[in-house]
């Protein structure tokens, strides 16, 4: 047997070039992974030290955790942020999903004529800035009107407006990828339309739902615009909760801290379960 | 078990020219095995996915058994389809690959699974009803798609270039075992392919398609001995037929005339063109110093046979034949070499239609 191993190097390519550039790669994945860090390690500080001259050595200790998460009368509570958060992100999600399925199947399988303009309208709602739409909308959600304001309801109705669109466009371009042949093997073989969804689109555009689904879930947790000036009692979210933890009294940097990590762990375990579907090959095997 | 009928079935894809498939006319009896065949954007494929039901008529009807089925859903229409890309799902295992019609039935679980075992016993795929399609050989793919055909029992199996993905041996191979499959089925099936051995191998009768219209439906015996018209005669048989565009009246080729040993017969006597095209098959020509005086252009030698390419200066260019000599052959590229031609001769007009097959020899001038 001869000895040679196997090169990892591409046609024309240089061991030198190769190590430069990826160490100014790995340079830059660890200038935008830093923030991150230092948030994670000033939580674990005292006020004084995280203030101080920014150190790597102290002693870490919970309490700016046990500090932020504490309940007090009259004042939104972790849990309180946390359960709305949840409710308002999981439902809006869900809701986007059950109307964005079918609208990417027909727009994917079955396109009528003047698709383009369909696509093109449904992404045109994302022109207006933000700002622009919270007149009109706090008109509307006033006690004179629809009396919204300060409820869950609110937010569920703006963030599946909000994330409609981009779900459309996402679970369009999954369900394009998704074999012809497959489609028509099923409806030879006696699936109507429901059976063909759940037995052949569904599973095998599951990666591409759990992405999508992932990006609303992110999307809709970290919105602070809306949470903040059409629900600024009663049914608060987490974000609004983190700024709550920014007093005019001074800058509580490691409370702050603590407070931004507890609000993302839930989006990081959401990514972390998501992933694990997105991995799978999206249609490995079906053809050829 | 059933019948098949495209009476005048027509496609027009939105936006084209001209029909992908034309007023096609054509019984295929039951248990019968029908290849269409054509080169590519002959409409053969349309034709099958309009039998299937995968593409709508724009005219004309089409009928299983008594049926008119122009206007059914293809899951109520009682086929199997077998695809180029065998379209297995891929997130399902074998068995519920080849059970998934059955379940779709609602046919009881254990009844779905002594089908499913015995389609899997025909095709030797007992020990693979566990795997994934991505866990299995193309070979293997290949018949996991016949089997979700054939555990459904239907009244017409519909392949569309089933071997095609297949590396040569394996697909000459099974398409030996497909042909038997069928045989012992007796189910009727339609089989498309682009690929003229195929075709005359499998097919009770082979439909020929060009440019979406029926050229000729005939066992691949006549089609090889009496072909229609100059498509069919180029089309099929490899390598393809001589065709020598010459006078009508006398036939001749590189200088040496062709003589009918009878009677060309009424229709071509009804002709009154002064240009015919002459047809003969490789065969026909031999290699013996003959009157058709050329050149060797290329030598194809397959070992048992060789296939000389000849250059003949032919009324004022050059023709190009190819004759069928056994091996060995000594000639070398260029060398000077007469041919003399002796078999069946086909006469067609010059835009194409049959005017007549006779034996012919030439004499030498």
């Amino acid at each position: 047997m001869n000895k040679l191993k196997g090169s990892r190097l591409g046609v024309g390519e240089r061991r030198s070039t190769n190590a430069v550039l990826g160490l100014i790669a790995w340079l830059a994945g660890l200038l935008f992974f830093f923030p991150v860090f230092w948030m994670v390690l000033s939580s674990f500080k005292t006020e004084r030290v995280a203030n101080a001259t920014p150190t790597f050595t102290f002693t870490p200790s919970w309490d700016r955790y046990k500090e932020v998460t504490e309940t007090t009368e009259g004042i939104l509570s972790f849990k309180d942020a946390m359960l709305n958060s949840a409710t308002v992100v999981l439902i809006s999600t869900l809701i986007v999903l059950l109307l964005a399925i079918p609208a990417a199947y027909a727009l994917a399988i079955r396109p009528i004529p003047k698709w383009r303009d369909v696509l093109f309208f449904f992404i045109s709602t994302k022109f207006l800035p933000i700002v622009a739409s919270i007149l009109p909308i706090y008109i509307l959600a006033n006690p004179d009107h629809l009396d919204l304001l300060g409820t869950r309801e609110v937010l569920v109705i703006l963030y599946t407006a909000m994330n409609l669109p981009l779900a459309v466009w996402m679970l369009r371009s999954f369900f394009m990828e998704i074999p012809r042949e497959l489609m028509e093997a099923s409806e030879i073989d006696g699936a109507n339309l429901w059976g063909q969804m759940k037995a052949i689109i569904l599973p095998i555009a599951a990666p591409g739902i759990a992405a999508t689904g992932l990006l609303c879930v992110i999307f809709a947790w970290n919105e602070y615009f809306y949470a903040v000036q059409l629900n600024s009692a009663g049914a608060s979210t987490v974000p609004q909760w983190v700024f709550s933890n920014v007093s005019t009294r001074g800058s509580f940097l490691a409370k702050l801290s603590a407070a931004s990590v507890l609000a993302c762990i839930p989006v990081v375990i959401a990514g972390w379960i998501a992933q694990k579907r997105m991995i799978r090959g999206l249609s490995m095997g079906a053809i050829k | 078990m059933a019948s098949v009928r495209f009476d005048a079935a027509t496609r027009f894809y939105p936006g084209t020219p001209r029909p992908a498939v034309n007023e096609l006319n054509l019984e295929i009896k039951d248990g019968e095995l029908l290849v269409l065949v054509g080169p590519s954007g002959s409409g053969k494929s349309t034709a099958l996915r309009m039998l299937a039901g995968l593409e709508p008529l724009d005219a004309g009807n089409i009928f299983i058994g008594d049926r008119d089925v122009s206007q059914v859903r293809p899951r109520d229409r009682d086929i199997a389809m077998v695809f180029q890309n065998y379209a297995l799902y891929p997130q399902l295992t074998v068995a519920e690959n080849m059970g998934f019609a059955l379940k779709q039935k609602k046919v009881p679980k254990e009844e779905r699974i002594a089908q499913v075992r015995e389609a899997a016993k025909i095709l030797d795929l007992e020990e693979y009803l566990d795997r994934k399609p991505k866990n299995l050989s193309g070979g293997q793919r290949q018949r996991v798609a016949m089997g979700r055909a054939i555990v459904r029992r239907p009244a017409v199996y519909l392949m569309d270039e089933p071997l095609s993905n297949l590396d040569a041996k394996l697909r000459v191979q099974t398409r030996t075992e497909l042909a038997e499959l069928q045989a012992r089925l007796a189910v009727t099936t339609v089989y498309v392919t682009h690929d003229q051995v195929e075709a005359m191998t499998m097919g009770h009768r082979v439909a020929v398609l060009k440019d979406g219209i029926l050229q000729q439906c005939d066992s691949p015996n006549t089609l090889y001995h009496e072909p229609a018209n100059l498509f069919v005669a180029g089309f099929i048989g490899s390598p393809a037929m001589n065709q020598v565009s010459m006078s009508a009246s006398p036939l001749r080729v590189g200088g040496a005339e062709i003589r009918p040993d009878q009677a060309l017969g009424a229709t071509y006597d009804a002709f009154t063109g002064d240009r015919v095209v002459a047809g003969f098959r490789p065969e026909s020509l031999r290699v013996d110093g003959g009157p058709i005086k050329g050149h060797i252009r290329a030598i194809e030698d397959l070992g048992s046979e060789v296939f000389v390419h000849v250059g003949v200066d032919h009324e004022d260019g050059t023709a190009a034949l190819v004759a069928k000599t056994p091996a060995p052959f000594s000639g070398r590229i260029g060398d000077n070499i007469g041919l003399s031609m002796a078999g069946t001769l086909h006469l067609f007009e010059p835009d194409g239609a049959r005017l007549a097959t006779v034996k012919a020899a030439t004499v030498a001038s």
